[in-house]
C-alpha cells in the first residue's frame, strides 16, 4: 500500500515537473498559430487554433531559407573540417611516436581552458586582416580544429588493440591506409558523436557570426532573430 | 628492431591542419590579447604603451567589480540550483521507473534547442503585463506587474531561472549515466539491514557518485561562466549594468564602444580566472572525491 502511494505520488510529481519544463515550448508552438488578438489574452494561446497563415506571413517576412541554408552549410563544413584534422591529429599523436608529441599534446588540451571571449578580439582583427570579414570563411576556419575533439579521439584511439596494427604491417598495409581502412570504420560511433558535439557548436554560434558579419547574406538563422 | 619506436617525422605533417587553426586562432590571439592590454588601444587609432594602468583603472572601476560579482552570482545559483533540482530527478528516475528513458528524453529537450530560440520564448514570457509570469502570477493574485527582465533585481534572477531550465536536463542525463555504474549490491544489503531510504542515499549512493557530482559541478561552472547568448537576447546586460557578466563586459567593451586595450584588460581577468577555477576544481577532486577502487 505505501509503495503503491509512493510510486503515485513521484509518478505525480514527474509529470507535472515535465508539463512546466516543457510548457514554454507547447506555448510557442501554440501562440504561432493563433491571431494576434487571442495571443496577447491569458489564456488565450493554451489551446490553439490553427491559424496557419502566421507561417505563410512569417515565411515571407525574410529569406529565412538563404540563412537556414547558410546555418546548415556552415555548421556541416565546420564539422567535416574539424574531424578531418582532428583525426588526422589524434592519429598521428597515437600511433606515431615522435618525440614532441608530448608537448604538442599538451598545447592542443590547453586549447580547451582557452574561453573564445578571452580571444575574441585578436581573433577578429585577424580575420579582418585576413580580408574575411562578412564571410563564410570567417565562420569556418578558426573553428576547423577542436581541442575536445582531438582530445576525445586520442582516448578512443588509445583503447585499439596494438596488435591489429602490427598484423597490418606485417601485411605491408601503410599508415595512411591503416587510419582510413582499419581505424576510422572501427570508430565509426565515436567520431558520429565527436561529429555530433561539433555540429551543435557550430550550430549554436551566435557571438562570433554576430561580430564579424554584418549582412544577411553569410549570417547563419539564429543570429537574424535579433536584427 | 620494432617500428613502432622508431621516429616517424610523417607524423608532424598529420598534425600539421589542425597545429596552424589552433596556433592562428587560439595561441597566438592569446599572446596578443595579452599584448594589447598593455595599450591604449580604440579600434581605429594607434595603440600607445600605457604598462598596466588599465588594470589599475580596472580595479578602481565599480563596473568592473560588479561585473565579477554578478558572474559569480549567476554562476553559483545556475550551479548549485541546477545540480540539485537534476539530482533529485536523477535519483527518482533511476529508482525502478517503468518510463525513466521517456522522461529522461522530455526532460533534455530544452538542451537540444538552440539558446536564441528557446531564450526568445522566454523573453516574451517575461514581458510586463501582457507575459506569460505575470500573468499567471496575477491570476494567482499577486498583482506585482513590473516585467521581469526589465526590474533590476529580478533580471539575474530571470537569467538564472532561463538557464536552469536549459540545462538541468543534460546534468540529469550526467547523473544517470553515474547512477548506472554504482552496483545495486551495496543498497540492497543495507537495506537488509534496515537502512531507510534516506541513509542509503546519503551514506552509500551519495559517496559513491561523487566523482559524477563533481564533474556536472565543473561542467555547469565553467558553461555558467561563459554564458552569453541568453544574456544578450533576453537583458543586454541590462537594466543599468545588472546582468552585465564578465563576458558581455567584454563583448560591451569591445564591440559596443570599441576599447580594445581595455577589454584585453578584462579578457585576460576571465582567462586567469577560469584558469584558476580549473585549478582549484581539479585540485578539490583530488583530495576529496572517491574513485571507486
Amino acid at each position: 500500500m505505501i509503495r503503491k502511494t509512493k510510486r503515485f505520488l513521484t509518478y505525480t510529481f514527474l509529470i507535472a515537473s515535465v508539463v512546466i519544463t516543457l510548457f514554454p515550448i507547447w506555448w510557442i508552438f501554440a501562440t504561432s498559430l493563433e491571431t494576434s488578438r487571442r495571443a496577447y489574452s491569458f489564456p488565450g494561446a493554451l489551446i490553439p487554433q490553427l491559424h496557419w497563415q502566421n507561417y505563410r506571413a512569417a515565411w515571407l517576412l525574410a529569406p529565412w531559407f538563404r540563412f537556414l541554408a547558410n546555418s546548415v552549410g556552415i555548421g556541416l563544413i565546420t564539422t567535416v573540417l574539424a574531424l578531418s584534422t582532428s583525426i588526422l591529429a589524434a592519429y598521428a599523436l597515437v600511433f606515431m611516436a615522435n618525440r614532441w608529441n608530448k608537448p604538442i599534446f599538451g598545447i592542443i588540451l590547453a586549447t580547451m581552458m582557452v574561453p573564445f571571449y578571452s580571444i575574441m578580439i585578436p581573433d577578429y582583427l585577424i580575420v579582418r586582416d585576413l580580408g574575411w570579414l562578412n564571410s563564410y570563411t570567417a565562420q569556418i576556419i578558426p573553428f576547423a580544429a577542436n581541442g575536445f575533439a582531438v582530445f576525445l579521439l586520442v582516448q578512443f584511439m588509445r583503447t585499439f588493440p596494438k596488435e591489429l596494427r602490427d598484423a597490418a604491417r606485417i601485411d605491408g598495409v601503410t599508415q595512411w591506409g591503416y587510419l582510413w581502412k582499419i581505424i576510422v570504420p572501427n570508430l565509426i560511433p565515436a567520431i558520429t558523436t565527436v561529429g555530433i558535439y561539433l555540429f551543435l557548436l557550430s550550430w549554436n554560434a551566435f557571438l562570433w557570426p554576430l561580430i564579424v558579419t554584418n549582412g544577411p547574406q553569410v549570417q547563419p538563422i539564429g543570429c537574424t532573430l535579433f536584427l | 628492431m620494432n617500428a613502432e619506436h622508431k621516429a616517424q617525422p610523417i607524423g608532424y605533417l598529420y598534425l600539421m591542419p589542425a597545429l596552424i587553426v589552433f596556433l592562428l586562432f587560439w595561441i597566438v590571439p592569446l599572446m596578443m590579447v595579452a599584448g594589447f592590454s598593455l595599450f591604449h588601444f580604440e579600434y581605429g587609432t594607434h595603440p600607445t604603451w600605457v604598462g598596466l594602468s588599465q588594470y589599475v583603472s580596472l580595479f578602481q572601476t565599480n563596473l568592473f567589480w560588479q561585473s565579477v560579482r554578478i558572474t559569480f552570482e549567476f554562476a553559483i545559483a545556475v550551479v548549485l540550483g541546477g545540480t540539485a533540482i537534476s539530482l533529485l530527478f536523477a535519483t527518482l528516475l533511476y529508482s525502478g521507473l517503468r518510463a525513466q528513458g521517456l522522461f529522461r528524453s522530455l526532460f533534455f529537450l530544452p538542451y537540444v534547442m538552440p539558446v536564441v530560440a528557446t531564450s526568445t520564448v522566454w523573453l516574451w514570457m517575461y514581458q510586463p503585463n501582457l507575459g506569460l509570469v505575470d500573468q499567471l502570477l496575477g491570476a494567482l493574485g499577486f498583482s506585482n506587474k513590473i516585467g521581469w527582465v526589465n526590474t533590476p533585481n529580478l533580471a539575474l534572477v530571470s537569467l538564472i531561472i532561463y538557464t536552469v531550465w536549459l540545462s538541468f536536463g543534460f546534468t540529469t542525463l550526467l547523473f544517470m549515466a553515474g547512477l548506472t555504474n554504482i552496483s545495486n549490491e551495496l543498497t540492497e544489503a543495507a537495506a537488509v539491514d534496515g537502512a531507510t531510504a534516506w541513509q542509503r542515499f546519503w551514506r552509500i549512493t551519495w559517496p559513491l557518485l561523487s566523482p559524477t557530482t563533481f564533474f556536472v559541478l565543473v561542467v555547469n561552472m565553467i558553461n555558467s561562466f561563459q554564458a552569453f547568448t541568453q544574456i544578450y537576447a533576453l537583458t543586454r546586460g541590462g537594466p543599468i549594468n545588472g546582468t552585465t557578466t564578465l563576458t558581455y563586459y567584454i563583448y560591451q567593451t569591445a564591440f559596443n564602444y570599441f576599447h580594445f586595450g581595455q577589454a584585453s584588460a578584462i579578457a585576460v581577468i576571465f582567462f586567469l580566472l577560469i584558469l584558476a577555477l580549473t585549478g582549484i576544481q581539479f585540485w578539490i577532486s583530488r583530495r576529496s572525491v572517491f574513485y571507486e577502487a
